[in-house]
């Protein structure tokens, strides 16, 4: 599903942020991707949603080539993609239900459908009755499920997770982890990025440990 | 492409960032401003130019000892050469009545006879109402027999030639000018609209939004933007032409061209403007 053949990138051209990244992540996986902050974990995201392109190597993700893939090709790739932001980028001037339906709308699906699905991803994750309320008016626990139910709204093969539970305490961040868990479960593949020790400790995942753009573990 | 869509989020970033969008709407309206007055100076006095050469005429005095028969051959003659649009004739008779009219009775008192020579006015054809073309008629009809003497605005006539070619380069010049900076200016102002917005353009991009369909909404905000300030443009240029009327000898004619010239060059200005400045934030 995501494959990282040999990737360094540079942008000066003499410090390289990644550095021959090697790694293989199957379909249906929950990998974990540790590091500390300026590891190189957000760099590696970006070239998965190919946003950035790598300066030797390539990267393949749900059968595009980062050295192939033409520029109007991404956006079909990205539809693949869900992506989860430590700080939920919720859009402060929708609501809960235009927020979630933003990922639907701009890859021109129905409005009845799109109508749909969010109300479907809202029952999931709890948030029916505050369909209508502003992200500003959330809790932060509630506003990361929401940006969840945005990321998972297109149905897509990968869920990126940047950091999900990096603003919130601990508590919340498990149930979140749960959350992302039963996700993982309905057979997205799953990459989540985290500094937290805690929440790896008994998550029986995969881990990739990134350090100074290398992958050591 | 959900056309609802792009519709509400063209009015959500009005409201979105109102200051902003006023200040592109001023912006732009000032911009029209100066295409719509310089526009209608322009108008107006190439109208001037245009009058004073259609005054512009060949006067080809006949001899006195020249035929009925020669004279209205040479009249058929003198319309078949291009570029002549009217021949008038006018006989000894209406020369003396034209000379009383202008100079009074009094200066013809001591003459007996008629002095003056009959004549053909010619009217020229606006493409020839310049001196070369006329430098060309005048040659033909010199080469024609019963002809006294040929007589046109030989001053007048480079000069008019020398201003129009000046006036227009220098209309050319100016329009291209101000409509760059026009352009320059507007996208820098929606660049800011743009920039407070790039959250949502960025989400839009990372959703697999293609771009025509994260630019459309923005194209469309210009394009309203650009007939919001059209509209302020031609409504300050009515009032000051208004106001103007009759102060400027000649200076009248406020043609409707003008606003439809203004609303689209507004609608055009917001749109590519729009377009301009949403490129930078469309790399990723």
């Amino acid at each position: 599903m995501i494959k990282f053949n040999h990737v360094t990138k540079s942008f000066d051209g003499v410090r390289s942020v990644l550095n021959d990244v090697n790694f293989f992540v199957e379909r249906g996986e929950f990998v974990f991707l540790i590091g500390h902050t300026g590891a190189g974990k957000t760099t590696l995201f970006k070239h998965i949603y190919m946003e950035e392109f790598p300066t030797q190597g390539q990267v393949i993700v749900a059968g595009y080539n980062s050295n192939t893939i033409r520029k109007k090709e991404i956006p079909y790739l990205r539809r693949k993609i869900g992506i989860v932001f430590q700080d939920f980028k919720l859009l402060k001037d929708r609501n809960v239900f235009e927020n979630v339906a933003l990922t639907l709308q701009v890859a021109d699906n129905r409005k009845k459908n799109i109508k749909k699905r969010v109300f479907h991803l809202l029952s999931e994750m709890g948030l029916s009755h505050q369909r209508n309320e502003f992200p500003q008016t959330l809790s932060g626990g509630e506003q990361q499920r929401v940006s969840i139910a945005r990321a998972l709204a297109a149905d897509p093969y990968i869920l990126l997770a940047d950091e999900p539970t990096g603003n919130l305490d601990l508590a919340v961040a498990f149930d979140i982890l749960e959350l992302l868990k039963q996700v993982n479960a309905g057979g997205t593949t799953i990459l989540m990025a985290t500094h937290n020790p805690e929440l790896i400790k008994n998550a029986h995942s995969r881990i990739l440990e990134i350090k100074q753009g290398t992958i050591i573990r | 492409m959900d056309l609802i869509y792009v519709f509400q989020e063209s009015l959500r970033g009005f409201k979105y960032s109102r200051w902003m969008s006023l200040a592109s709407v001023i912006i732009i309206a000032i911009n029209l401003l100066i295409i719509g007055g310089f526009l209608y100076v322009s108008i107006n006095t190439n109208q001037i130019i245009r009058k004073i050469k259609e005054k512009v005429e060949i006067e080809v005095f006949v001899k006195d000892d020249s035929s009925q028969l020669k004279v209205a051959a040479l009249q058929d003659t003198l319309l078949n050469i291009s570029g002549v649009r009217d021949v008038q004739y006018f006989t000894k008779a209406m020369a003396w009545e034209e000379f009383k009219q202008i100079h009074g009775e009094e200066m013809l008192e001591a003459v007996e006879e008629n002095p003056f020579p009959a004549s053909f006015r010619l009217k020229l054809e606006s493409a020839s109402q310049n001196e070369l073309e006329v430098q060309r008629i005048v040659t033909i009809i010199e080469h024609q027999d019963g002809i006294e003497e040929i007589k046109y605005g030989k001053q007048l006539l480079p000069l008019l030639d020398r201003f129009s070619r000046i006036y227009y380069t220098a209309f050319g010049v100016v329009s291209i000018l101000i409509s760059l900076i026009a352009v320059f200016i507007v996208s820098n102002t929606i660049k800011l609209t743009v920039f407070a917005r790039q959250e949502i353009i960025r989400l839009m991009k990372l959703s697999g939004a293609r771009d025509l369909y994260i630019r459309l909404p923005f194209i469309l905000e210009g394009m309203i933007q650009g007939l919001l300030g059209a509209t302020c443009a031609v409504m300050v240029l009515w009032v000051v032409i208004e106001k103007l009327k009759g102060s400027i000898a000649g200076f009248f004619i406020f043609p409707p061209q003008i606003m439809v010239v203004l609303f689209i060059f507004g609608f055009i200005l917001g749109g590519c403007g729009s377009w301009v400045s949403l490129q930078k934030f469309l790399k990723l």
